[in-house]
């Protein structure tokens, strides 16, 4: 029995809908939603919480079915991307409102409590009108967590905030969930968000849940291209040549690959390739085993922050890498050089 | 640069001939009676019960319209549903209607000839010629300003407020009563101004349904048919004066109270 079930679930809003929504958790599991705007996350966290009637389908949290439950009485908490802090509470009223529901000794400490964790502790008596978006943010965090939710719904939580404040406000996060073996979903359009917080991964588009996994599953093997491009993987088409002992050789057309996985011979598939999983260098490596080396030539070099992808080209096949700008640096090519891609078997996945 | 100058002095001329057209008859009517005049007339009981008569069930139609326009406009605010434009037409309906025909539509239902009115006089309600009538009349013109100042006073309190404090686990009457209501009692407050301006206003729906008892605007009429402009005078001057000094002191109070927040 999982802690967390949504189960063949439908919504339908007539400017949105949700269909056949099905996905398990674990207590303690971080699940991050990611999709294009309209793809229906929003819906999904409030209908969890109990705003949407579901038109079918049931919701299950720690063995009991919550679908007709009232919203005050999931534990479920909340928290969105405008914060909706109370006006005109101060930052300790909102902290304490919903633990005034449930405790009316030791709530002055409680608050201390989560706000020192939070670093807010100096704002207790502030207007939210008077906080930084960042600050604000915070306020909304301690709010729902200080109730202790079975459940912590999070709707881009992080949106609004610069670079630098989502690393800080994420480490914080990660620290007070660490100690609460808090269940959470998040809705997040970062993908950075993605790897530094959450173990499951699900993708939305249309009303669909269209991939549910961890992480390593959902980056490593997209189920289809649209996931493949949301999550920054390559797709390549192939076909399985042989599955002897040992990797799995796939033609994909202007080379060859092997796979851990496998399939049979014949068969076409898709294989997925992240590209940080690629190395390059300018000799042909030796000495190698279990790496895929591909002769390729350099298409041209997209510098994107801090980092570089390198688009790189087998006639008609293309590949891109991610690599450090240090290493373009030192590699020292420039477009039309030949260079050679290495990705080990296990990087390589049949998705279809 | 010219142009631009021409286009200031026109906007600038338009705006104060409709200012002065406003202010203009309103100065002159309010400066014309004597002081003697306007003390007399303060002492004529008939003009006294007249407004007093006004302002009360002015005050009885918005009190109406706030016990059952807030739960409509609360609803109008936060959903939306098939019929919705319809039902927020039917709404409106009142502004639009001239006010004779309010008067004559409602004594429609409430007259002997319809099962409504039959019901009203078999527990003794009378609408023809008394208050209840007046006050009948005043909430069917006075609502639609209510109900649309609040709808539009909830639909500015973002609805994830209420989702959030229910997902601590506060009921919706809970959080009606600590979060949408203290945001939204301000423009109840305007609802209920807008909506007793507009009935101690109504002249042409009261008259049909109740020339007795005489409200202030019936007896202004009265005394210009009777007697003439200068007898009416002081009595609007009056009317005029005693509104204006109701809707002040509500706009201070409510001034006062945004300060303290």
């Amino acid at each position: 029995m999982s802690f967390f079930r949504v189960d063949n679930l439908h919504i339908n809003l007539i400017e949105f809908q949700l269909r056949e929504v099905s996905f398990c958790l674990d207590q303690g599991d971080y699940m991050m939603i990611i999709g294009p705007t309209g793809a229906g996350k929003t819906i999904l966290l409030e209908s969890i919480v109990g705003f949407w009637k579901p038109e079918k389908g049931r919701i299950w949290l720690e063995g009991s079915e919550i679908t007709q439950e009232l919203p005050e009485y999931r534990n479920i908490g909340i928290v969105y991307q405008n914060y909706a802090l109370i006006p005109h509470f101060t930052v300790f009223e909102n902290i304490a409102y919903g633990l005034k529901k449930k405790t009316k000794n030791g709530i002055g400490e409680t608050v201390k409590d989560i706000a020192a964790s939070l670093k807010i502790e100096h704002l207790l008596h502030r207007k939210p009108e008077t906080l930084s978006g960042g600050e604000q943010q915070r306020v909304a965090l301690a709010r729902s967590l200080v109730v202790e939710p079975k459940l912590l719904l999070m709707d881009e939580p992080f949106s609004a905030l610069d670079p630098r404040l989502r690393r800080e406000t994420r480490h914080l996060l990660l620290d007070v969930l660490a100690r609460r073996k808090t269940t959470v979903i998040h809705i997040s359009h970062d993908l950075n968000d993605a790897w530094a917080l959450a173990n499951k991964l699900a993708i939305f588009r249309d009303g669909l849940l269209l991939q549910f996994g961890t992480i390593e599953d959902v980056f490593r093997r997209p189920q289809s291209r649209f996931i493949a491009d949301f999550v920054g993987a390559s797709i390549l088409d192939g076909t399985v040549v042989a599955n002897g002992s040992g990797p799995c050789l796939i033609d994909v057309g202007d080379f060859h690959l092997t796979s851990i996985d496998c399939t049979d011979p014949g068969k076409k598939v898709q294989v997925a390739l992240r590209p940080e999983d690629i190395i390059v260098s300018k000799e042909r490596p030796s000495g190698i085993s279990a790496q895929n080396i591909i002769a390729t030539r350099l298409e041209r070099v997209v510098p994107e922050g801090r980092a570089s992808f390198l688009h790189l080209a087998v006639n008609e096949t293309e590949l891109s890498v991610l690599v450090t700008n240090n290493a373009v640096a030192q590699l020292g090519v420039s477009p039309g050089d030949s260079i050679y891609a290495m990705i080990k078997s296990a990087n390589v996945r049949i998705v279809q | 640069m010219a142009k631009k100058e021409l286009f200031f002095w026109i906007t600038i001329s338009c705006g104060i001939i409709i200012l002065a057209f406003i202010l203009l008859p309103l100065i002159e009517m309010m400066t014309a009676p004597s002081f003697s005049m306007l003390k007399e007339t303060i002492q004529d009981k008939d003009v006294v019960r007249s407004i007093w008569l006004s302002i009360y069930t002015a005050g009885l139609a918005a009190l109406i319209a706030f016990i059952f326009g807030t739960p409509l406009a609360y609803i109008l605010a936060r959903t939306t549903f098939r019929g919705k434009h319809l039902i927020e037409s039917i709404i409106d309906l009142p502004i639009v209607i001239p006010h004779p025909v309010v008067g004559i539509a409602i004594l429609s239902v409430a007259g002997k000839n319809h099962w409504l009115g039959q019901f009203f006089s078999e527990i003794g309600i009378r609408i023809m010629g008394s208050v209840t009538g007046i006050v009948v009349v005043l909430t069917f013109v006075g609502l639609p300003f209510y109900v649309n100042a609040v709808k539009n006073g909830f639909e500015s309190i973002s609805p994830r407020l209420e989702n959030v404090s229910r997902s601590l686990g506060a009921s919706m009457f809970s959080t009606f009563s600590r979060i949408t209501f203290p945001l939204a009692w301000r423009s109840m407050l305007i609802g209920i101004i807008m909506c007793s301006a507009r009935a101690i206003s109504e002249f042409g729906a009261v008259v049909v349904v109740a020339y007795h008892p005489m409200i202030a605007p019936v007896l202004l009429y009265e005394r210009f048919e009777s007697y003439g402009l200068k007898y009416s005078q002081p009595v609007a001057v009056w009317l005029v004066s005693v509104c204006l000094a109701l809707f002040l002191i509500l706009r201070i109070l409510t001034l006062r109270n945004t300060k303290d927040e």
